[in-house]
C-alpha cells in the first residue's frame, strides 16, 4: 500500500535530509499530536501514529540516524531546481532618520521543463454547495463545468465530489477520471435543498482528501463552490484551513452570483494556498475550471511556506502574490504561498517599513530565512531553500529609480490596494473619503484602458455617496476585477 | 516625508505609490529592466520604443476600398484580408467544431499562446477593429491589453499581439 523509498522516514516526519535534530523533534511531536489515536480514532491515522514512531526512534538515534542515510544514494541530495530571484525598489537604501519604505519583488522559478511522467496524479476534491438558492441554473453549470473538468483531466488523476447543505454527503469517492460515465452518472444525482454550512463541506472533504494525500503521493485540492454565506462556523473553517497546508493540501473557493461572503473565502484561501474566483456567469465557471484544471497537472512544488526573519527593526507590511495564481497573502510567519507551477513563474510583491537607520548599519538582511515545500516528484519530497534578501545602506539619499518590473507589478497592485482601502473606509463609516478615493481608482482605469472596470468603479462611488454602503455585486466585481489585472497574460503549454 | 505632487498627500520616503490617490511616486530605469526576466508588458515596451518600418509604398493597392494585410512580426510573412468584412483569427485543431477564418498554425500559435478562438477583425469603410474572443491569453494592441468582446479601433501600423504572437496591421 505504501511506498517505503529509501528516504521514507524523512518524508513521513515531513522534514528535509538535512534537518537538524531540534527540527526532527518538532517534526515528531507535531505529527504525534495530528496522528494521536486519542485525537484521530480512524484506522489510517493509527496506521499513521505507528509509523511515526518508528521514524522518528531511527532518525533520533545520531548512530542509526548515521545508517539509515548512509543508505540514501547522493543523487537524492540534489536540491530542486528552482531560481531564487529578487529585485529591490532601491539599490542602495539611503541612511534616513525618519521610517522609510522599500519594496521588493521575490520570483520564483522552476529551471528544468515539466516532465510529465514523473507528476503524481491529481486528486480534485470538488465540495459542492447544493443549498436551495442552487437551485436551477446555478447547479446545472456547476454540473456541465464539473462534466467538462472530467473531460480534461488524464485518466490517472482522480475526482471526488462531496455536496453539502445544513449537513454533507459524499456523492462519489475518489475515482480516477477514466471512468467518465460512472463519474457523470454521480453527478446527476445532486438534488438541491437546505441551508450552507461550509464547515461540514470542508471537513467531510479533507478527511476523504489528507490520508489518500500522504500514503499515495496525490496531490490534493479542494474546490468550494458555493453562491451563499456560511452561518457561524466562519471562524472554525479558516482554522481548519490552517492545518490542510502540511499534508499538501490547497483550498481554492468560486462563488457564485453576489451573496457569498468574499472576505470569508479569501481568507479560507489564502491561509490553505489557494485562491478565490468570482463568478459572474457560466462561462466563467467553465473558464475557471479549465484553467485551474491544467495547473493542478502542472504542480512542481506545493505547499510552500516562506519562513523568515528581518533585520535591524524592518517590518513586512503588505504581501501579495501577483503570478503564479493572484492572491492576497496573509501577514504571517510563515507565508503559505501555494503550488509552484512548471512553467509559470511565481511573484511575490513585498511592502517593509523600516525604522530610522543608525550609522553602524552598513546593510541590512530585509528578509533572510527558508523557504519550506514538498516537491511529491522527488524521492526525498521535503526541502529546505536558504535565501536572503539584502541589500546596502549608505549616506547618499539621491533620486530613486525603480526596476521596471517591480514598478509595474506595483501600480497594477496598487489600484487593488485602493479598492481595499475604499472597503476600510467604508467599514469604520468614512464614506465620502472612500468615494473619492474611488474617483481616483476610475481615473487610473481609464488611463489603463479599462473602461468597463471604470465605469462600474464611478457608479459605485455614486451609490455609495447615496446610500453608504457598498453593493454587493458592484463590490465584488471591482475588487476580482483589480485583483484580475494583476494576472500577466503568460501562455502555458500543456 | 514626501508629497504627492497630485493630492499633497504625505508619503513616508521610499513610496512608489500615493496611497491616497495612487498617483505614480517615481521614475521608471529602463536599463535595470536587462538583469531580469523579462516580463511581457516589458517586451512590447521595448518594442514600442523602435518603431516598425513601413512596408514599401508600391505594394499600395489602386483600389478605392480599404485594404488590410496582416504582416506576422517574427516571421515577416504577410496575410492579406480581402473581401471580408469580418474575420476571426485562431488555430486549427482537429476535431474542433468551430475553426478560424485565418489559422495562425503555421506561425508557431500554439507555442505563442494563440486560443482556438482567439479574436476577430472586423473591416468598415468607416473603421477597422478588433475585438478579443475571451482567449485564454488576451490580446494586445501596443503593448495595451484590450478588454474581451470589445470593439478596439485599429490604425495603420499598429502591432497586436495574440499571447506572445506579434502581428503588424497595414492598412492600404
Amino acid at each position: 500500500m505504501m511506498a517505503t523509498g529509501v528516504a521514507e522516514y524523512y518524508n513521513i516526519l515531513k522534514i528535509p535530509l538535512d534537518a537538524t535534530a531540534e527540527e526532527i523533534r518538532a517534526a515528531y511531536f507535531s505529527a504525534t499530536r495530528a496522528y494521536h489515536p486519542d485525537v484521530n480514532p480512524s484506522p489510517e491515522a493509527r496506521q499513521m501514529f505507528i509509523r511515526v514512531q518508528e521514524a522518528y526512534e531511527v532518525l533520533s538515534n545520531p548512530q542509526r540516524r548515521a545508517t539509515y542515510d548512509a543508505g540514501i544514494p547522493p543523487d537524492y541530495r540534489q536540491p530542486p531546481p528552482i531560481a531564487i530571484e529578487w529585485v529591490l525598489s532601491r539599490q542602495v537604501l539611503p541612511r534616513l532618520r525618519e521610517p522609510q519604505l522599500v519594496y521588493a519583488l521575490l520570483n520564483l522559478r522552476v529551471t528544468t521543463p515539466a516532465d510529465p511522467s514523473k507528476a503524481p496524479p491529481a486528486h480534485i476534491c470538488l465540495v459542492v454547495d447544493r443549498s436551495t438558492s442552487m437551485r436551477g441554473e446555478r447547479i446545472e453549470m456547476v454540473k456541465r463545468s464539473i462534466a467538462h473538468l472530467v473531460q480534461n483531466l488524464r485518466p490517472n488523476d482522480l475526482i471526488s465530489l462531496i455536496a453539502f447543505s445544513d449537513r454533507a454527503e459524499v456523492i462519489l469517492h475518489a475515482t480516477p477520471a477514466q471512468h467518465q460515465i460512472d463519474i457523470l452518472h454521480h453527478i446527476n444525482q445532486i438534488q438541491v435543498g437546505g441551508g450552507t454550512e461550509i464547515l461540514h463541506g470542508l471537513e467531510t472533504a479533507i478527511n476523504l482528501s489528507r490520508y489518500a494525500n500522504h500514503a499515495n503521493n496525490i496531490f490534493t485540492q479542494v474546490w468550494l463552490i458555493t453562491d451563499g454565506h456560511t452561518y457561524g462556523d466562519e471562524q472554525a473553517c479558516v482554522e481548519l484551513a490552517a492545518t490542510v497546508r502540511r499534508d499538501g493540501i490547497v483550498i481554492n473557493a468560486f462563488g457564485i452570483g453576489e451573496d457569498w461572503n468574499d472576505d470569508f473565502l479569501d481568507a479560507l484561501t489564502s491561509i490553505a494556498g489557494g485562491n478565490t474566483h468570482y463568478v459572474r456567469s457560466p462561462e466563467d465557471l467553465l473558464a475557471y475550471f479549465e484553467r485551474k484544471g491544467r495547473s493542478a497537472r502542472q504542480v512542481f512544488a506545493r505547499g510552500l511556506e516562506l519562513h523568515f526573519i528581518s533585520e535591524g527593526g524592518g517590518n513586512l507590511r503588505y504581501a501579495f502574490k501577483v503570478a503564479g495564481d493572484v492572491a492576497p497573502l496573509p501577514l504571517e510567519i510563515p507565508i503559505p504561498m501555494g503550488d509552484l507551477y512548471y512553467d509559470e513563474k511565481m511573484s511575490i510583491a513585498l511592502e517593509f517599513l523600516l525604522p530610522p537607520l543608525s550609522p553602524e548599519i552598513t546593510s541590512l538582511n530585509l528578509m533572510w530565512g527558508k523557504l519550506m515545500m514538498e516537491v511529491p516528484a522527488f524521492e526525498a519530497r521535503y526541502w529546505r531553500l536558504p535565501f536572503t534578501i539584502s541589500c546596502e545602506v549608505g549616506e547618499e539619499v539621491g533620486s530613486m529609480i525603480v526596476p521596471e518590473t517591480l514598478l509595474q507589478a506595483l501600480s497594477r497592485l496598487t489600484l487593488y490596494r485602493m479598492q481595499e482601502k475604499a472597503r476600510q473606509e467604508i467599514a469604520t463609516g468614512e464614506v465620502s473619503r472612500a468615494a473619492r478615493r474611488l474617483q481616483y481608482l476610475a481615473t487610473h482605469l481609464l488611463a489603463k484602458g479599462e473602461r468597463s472596470l471604470a465605469r462600474t468603479v464611478l457608479l459605485e462611488a455614486e451609490h455609495l455617496q447615496r446610500t453608504h454602503q457598498l453593493s454587493g455585486e458592484r463590490g465584488k466585481q471591482i475588487k476580482y476585477g483589480t485583483r484580475s489585472l494583476l494576472m500577466l497574460p503568460e501562455p502555458r503549454k500543456d | 516625508m514626501i508629497t504627492c505632487p497630485n493630492c499633497h498627500h504625505q508619503e513616508l520616503p521610499g513610496a512608489l505609490f500615493c496611497s491616497e490617490c495612487g498617483a505614480q511616486l517615481v521614475v521608471v530605469d529602463r536599463s535595470a529592466t536587462q538583469t531580469l526576466d523579462m516580463i511581457q508588458s516589458d517586451y512590447f515596451e521595448r518594442k514600442r520604443s523602435k518603431p516598425l518600418p513601413p512596408l514599401p509604398e508600391e505594394n499600395a493597392a489602386p483600389v478605392a476600398a480599404l485594404s488590410i494585410a496582416l504582416r506576422v512580426i517574427d516571421s515577416d510573412e504577410v496575410i492579406h484580408l480581402s473581401g471580408r468584412s469580418e474575420v476571426t483569427l485562431g488555430r486549427v485543431v482537429e476535431g474542433q467544431p468551430i475553426l478560424p477564418d485565418i489559422d495562425l498554425t503555421p506561425y508557431e500559435a500554439y507555442a505563442h499562446g494563440v486560443s482556438r478562438l482567439h479574436a476577430a477583425i472586423k473591416i468598415t469603410p468607416q473603421r477597422i477593429s478588433i475585438m478579443d474572443l475571451g482567449s485564454s491569453n488576451g490580446t494586445r494592441v501596443n503593448g495595451q491589453k484590450i478588454v474581451p468582446h470589445v470593439d478596439y479601433p485599429l490604425k495603420n501600423h499598429d502591432v497586436i499581439a495574440l499571447g506572445k504572437l506579434k502581428i503588424q496591421v497595414i492598412i492600404q
